[in-house]
């Protein structure tokens, strides 16, 4: 029929342009693009484009300004274009001078003195000095961005420089930054001689100094491109302009694709080692938030480094390896997965002992009031099955607040092992003695919360309700877990409305004062105050270990501190978090150098080779 | 009433609706009990005793009717504020997400109607036969199959299996290859970057852009494909009972011509509707094609944004789509009036 034959024609000239087109691009091959090829041999392949590394991961740095970036992403970016006055040395978390050459600390811990070291040149080619490592500090403290790191340098939680102001203040009125630096809490001694005084002492500075938010920048680069507004970021340095002295320069931060492209600083002093220009020429680090795709580039290969979740691992490792003996190998061709380690990170689940209505009054139901309610829980997490079952085995056991790796971790800490006897035991002698707030005849419910979308503590949530539901029909007890999205999980949590929640604290700078603050100091800390938990004698130890520069001394008090707060019954550990990679990556096995470090924000870039 | 007078009075109750659309989600966002707006400000790093200092800084202690006024002020000065999930005003956010949602809608669009409408009309002309089967099972597949689904097949298949087999794989990310950005970027013009490549004369980029479209443009249209295809069906099959088509025949017109001067371009007026919906649709962001090839557009983006109360993001990518809503409306009112001489204004 003619009107078929003019629509099949048509079809047929489509069909002829599509096959003429996919020829096209068959013959011609794809420019820039390597062909694929399978693997015959067990020799590795060579590494593809040896000047680029290419990392893809999930998340994009919120600034790539030191004095305000707090977080992992942005801190990636920062450690490998910045440096500070002391840094870790290699895998260890210990710190060694790294701008400084060397330094002293006043008998009274109130003085911090650097000698540092001659001859290193900023990016945009101006010399570093003491000049830049006080403009660094002082602009800092005057933006005064109470969302960053401020807290560690400028509160009653840290150290604070003398003269810098509480950091409530909303604004850096010209009156604060006068009296700041009237102060002279960072004062320069000579070109290349600083010295940081503080109010009190703090044994903690020092790690303090190492971490991102105390970056040295290149003073004239600021002054260029914006300079320094109190109380105001600085929008050319949060996205556009990075100068620091590390081993690594800015070339482009795409804030749209998150894509941050850096190129190598051909004028790198080395470290203090002395160890030359970085191997690799370009990092381009992309933001890909499906792990199935960025499953498929690490094993393709068209990535060399990309970020697997633990959900995900099993594709790539050995799963009866690494559950039964402990050990991860690759099953991946071509595929490294270094690990495993223990990052310095916290899992817990919280109980609150002061819950809260939403208007703020005192809510009627206080469970755990009664300890034995709360030491009834502890004994109901099955740590074990939810270490294998929830994260895939990637959770070690913890005892107390401070993860193995810091100073204080202790094994050995007293601390409940499961066991739902015991557990519904001491629910029943709470329910006899009538102070639970629930039984039988008076039914409650808890409802124990965590952010959507987390699987571990979606886990532990449902995995502690089911042990506890066995004795409902006795006890009068039920729990619910519910999920929540993030920001109402915080919002919950801060206005303490939360009977119980699942939730983890990762380590800022490494040393237990980052640790016990938060979750034991019942005045400042956060999960403190969140879970209503305030022990004077506990504040009182926590005082004394933070001004205590003694080590050994201190680590008496720390491990004291994490008894007192373990015999309160308030925090179920769900364990430290068990990691390959820095933060859960996986690399091409052409890609070397790599070590863990737990205190590293991410990659360091300088210690990578391709080939 | 002329044309312009009625592309005027639309533009200006286009005003009045997205008055109405700000206020109704400033008020969800802000006002509504259990919302904390505090939320989107701090972490749980965030000491308690910086509350305050936040609370002062965003004006979250003002009424609510004096926070919509100061962000009504705002929006006024063309500051729609600040995105904490893009990290960047939210101005500067559409305008680096909008071009990237523009493109891959307009090239999913090319496809499910390059496709579509060829398809229904061999279904239309062959009615209740093999070929209308088929068409309809593709088009039936194309409503049925989960688009994130479809998006990783297309993804295993075209650029895993086929680069591990050796053969030319099409990328599984991004929207340009990563040596072609470090070697041959573009220089931004609009955005687009098949725009921006041809102006420049990158044809470097322009290549690597086009090889990087094509999976997710294709898994992004095949929904759309699937509707068109019915609906352009129907449509012809409706048109192809009237008198006047049997009159153009009768009158010795070539197939070709009755097909598309006469049957198609009267049944236009459904499938013109359909298509218009759906880039309204696509372009308020295809979250799921988005995520899986790290397409840098408005779906990802706005849906972080409401996962993560960023008040300012959410209003601002509201604001936008309801911009392009009645714009696209707007566009296919105009062009029914092109169709169908009847229709007058």
């Amino acid at each position: 029929m003619a009107s078929k034959r003019a629509v099949s024609n048509t079809v047929v000239a489509i069909l002829v342009i599509v096959i003429l087109a996919l020829g096209a691009y068959i013959a011609i091959g794809t420019p820039g693009l390597e062909r694929g090829g399978v693997t015959t041999t067990t020799t590795a392949r060579a590494a593809p484009n040896p000047d680029t590394l290419i990392h893809e991961t999930i998340g994009k740095p919120d600034f790539l300004d030191p004095a305000v970036d707090y977080e992992t992403s942005g801190g990636e970016i920062i450690q490998n274009v910045y440096e500070t006055l002391v840094w870790y040395d290699r895998d260890k978390i210990s710190v060694i001078p790294w701008l400084a050459k060397s330094f002293e600390v006043s008998s009274d811990g109130l003085t911090y003195t650097f000698e540092l070291r001659e001859g290193i040149k900023f990016h945009d080619g101006t010399p570093f000095n003491a000049t830049a490592v006080k403009y660094s500090f002082d602009r800092m403290i005057i933006i005064n961005d109470p969302d960053s790191a401020i807290w560690m340098y400028s509160g009653k939680a840290a150290g604070n420089i003398k003269g810098s102001p509480e950091y409530t203040t909303s604004k850096m009125t010209n009156a604060d930054v006068k009296a700041y630096k009237d102060a002279k809490g960072v004062e320069v001694l000579g070109t290349y001689k600083v010295t940081i005084h503080l109010d009190k002492p703090y044994a903690a500075f020092l790690s303090t100094l190492a971490f991102q938010a105390v970056s040295i920048v290149s003073p004239s680069f600021v002054e260029a491109h914006g300079g320094v507004v109190p109380g105001k970021h600085n929008e050319y340095m949060d996205t556009q302009g990075m100068s620091g002295t590390g081993p690594y320069k800015l070339k482009s931060y795409d804030a749209g694709t998150g894509t941050v492209t850096l190129e190598r600083n051909e004028n790198y002093w080395g470290g203090p080692g002395k160890t030359g220009l970085a191997k690799i020429k370009n990092v381009i680090r992309k933001q890909v938030s499906d792990p199935n795709t960025l499953l498929l580039d690490i094993k393709a290969g068209t990535t060399d480094i990309a970020y697997v979740p633990a959900t995900h691992i099993f594709n790539l490792i050995d799963k009866d390896k690494w559950l039964n003996d402990g050990k991860i190998v690759s099953t991946a061709e071509g595929v490294a997965v270094p690990g495993p380690f223990g990052q310095l990170n916290t899992n817990f689940i919280g109980l609150n002992l002061d819950i809260r209505n939403p208007d703020k009054t005192l809510a009627e139901f206080q469970p755990f009031k009664d300890k034995r309610v709360r030491q009834a829980f502890f004994y109901a997490f099955d740590f074990k099955t939810w270490a294998k079952d929830a994260v895939n085995g990637f959770s070690k056991p913890l005892k107390g607040v401070i993860p193995d790796g810091l100073m204080g971790y202790d094994p050995n800490l007293p601390y409940p092992v499961y066991n739902a006897t015991i557990a519904k035991q001491l629910l029943l002698e709470a329910v006899k003695a009538g102070t639970a707030g629930f039984s039988p005849q008076n039914p409650k419910t808890i409802v124990l919360k965590y952010n959507s979308g987390n699987i571990g503590r979606e886990k532990a949530a449902i995995l502690l309700a089911s042990t506890l539901n066995q004795f409902t029909r006795d006890t009068g007890l039920s729990v619910v877990t519910q999920p929540v999205a993030w920001p109402t999980l915080l919002s919950e949590l801060r206005t303490k409305q939360l009977a119980a929640f699942a939730i983890g604290w990762l380590v800022d700078y490494p040393d237990p004062d980052d640790f016990l603050v938060p979750f034991a100091d019942g005045r400042v800390g956060n999960y403190a105050l969140w879970m209503g938990y305030n022990n004077s004698a506990v504040n009182k130890l926590i005082d004394e270990q933070s001004v205590d520069l003694n080590p050994t001394t201190r680590l008496q008090k720390i491990i004291e501190v994490q008894k007192m707060y373990n015999e309160d019954y308030v925090a179920i550990w769900r364990g430290q978090a068990t990691i390959y990679g820095q933060n859960s990556e996986v690399m091409r096995d052409w890609v070397k150098g790599f070590y863990f470090n737990g205190a590293y924000p991410g990659l360091y870039y300088y210690s990578l080779s391709k080939g | 009433m002329k044309l312009y007078e009625y592309v005027a009075r639309r533009l200006v109750l286009m005003l009045f609706v997205l008055l109405g659309v700000i206020t109704l989600t400033f008020i969800l966002s802000r006002g509504v009990p259990g919302v904390d707006p505090l939320a989107p400000y701090v972490t749980e790093r965030t000491p308690v005793s910086q509350y305050e200092a936040i609370r002062q800084r965003y004006h979250l202690n003002d009424p609510l009717p004096l926070q919509f006024f100061y962000y009504v002020g705002t929006l006024l000065q063309g500051d729609l504020g600040y995105s904490r999930t893009a990290k960047l005003p939210v101005s500067t956010a559409i305008m680096n997400y909008f071009p990237a949602t523009l493109e891959l809608t307009l090239a999913a669009i090319i496809i499910a109607v390059g496709i579509g409408i060829p398809l229904g009309i061999i279904s239309a002309l062959n009615n209740n036969k093999a070929p209308d089967h088929a068409s309809r099972m593709v088009a039936l597949t194309g409503v049925s199959i989960p688009v994130f689904w479809f998006a990783l097949m297309l993804q295993l298949v075209f650029f895993y299996y086929f680069k591990t087999l050796g053969l030319p794989y099409l990328p599984s990310n991004s929207r340009v290859g990563d040596d072609v950005l470090l070697s041959n970027p573009v220089t931004r013009i609009t955005g687009l970057y098949f725009f921006d490549s041809v102006a420049t004369g990158n044809l470097l980029f322009l290549w690597s852009s086009l090889t990087h479209i094509i999976l997710p443009a294709f898994a992004l249209s095949f929904i759309s494909m699937g509707v068109i295809t019915r609906i352009t069906r129907s449509s012809m099959l409706e048109v192809l009972r009237q008198d006047y088509i049997m009159l153009a025949r009768s009158k010795g017109l070539s197939e070709r011509v009755v097909i598309y001067r006469h049957a198609l371009k009267n049944a236009l007026i459904p499938i013109v509707t359909v298509t218009g919906l759906t880039i309204g649709g696509l372009m308020g962001g295809a979250v799921l094609t988005e995520t899986v090839f790290a397409w840098p557009g408005l779906g990802r983006w706005s849906t972080q944004a409401i996962l993560t109360n960023d008040t300012a993001g959410i209003m601002g990518f509201v604001l936008l789509a309801g911009i392009i809503t009645v714009l696209t409306n707007l566009i296919v009112d105009i062009l029914y009036a092109y169709l169908d001489p009847r229709i007058k204004y």
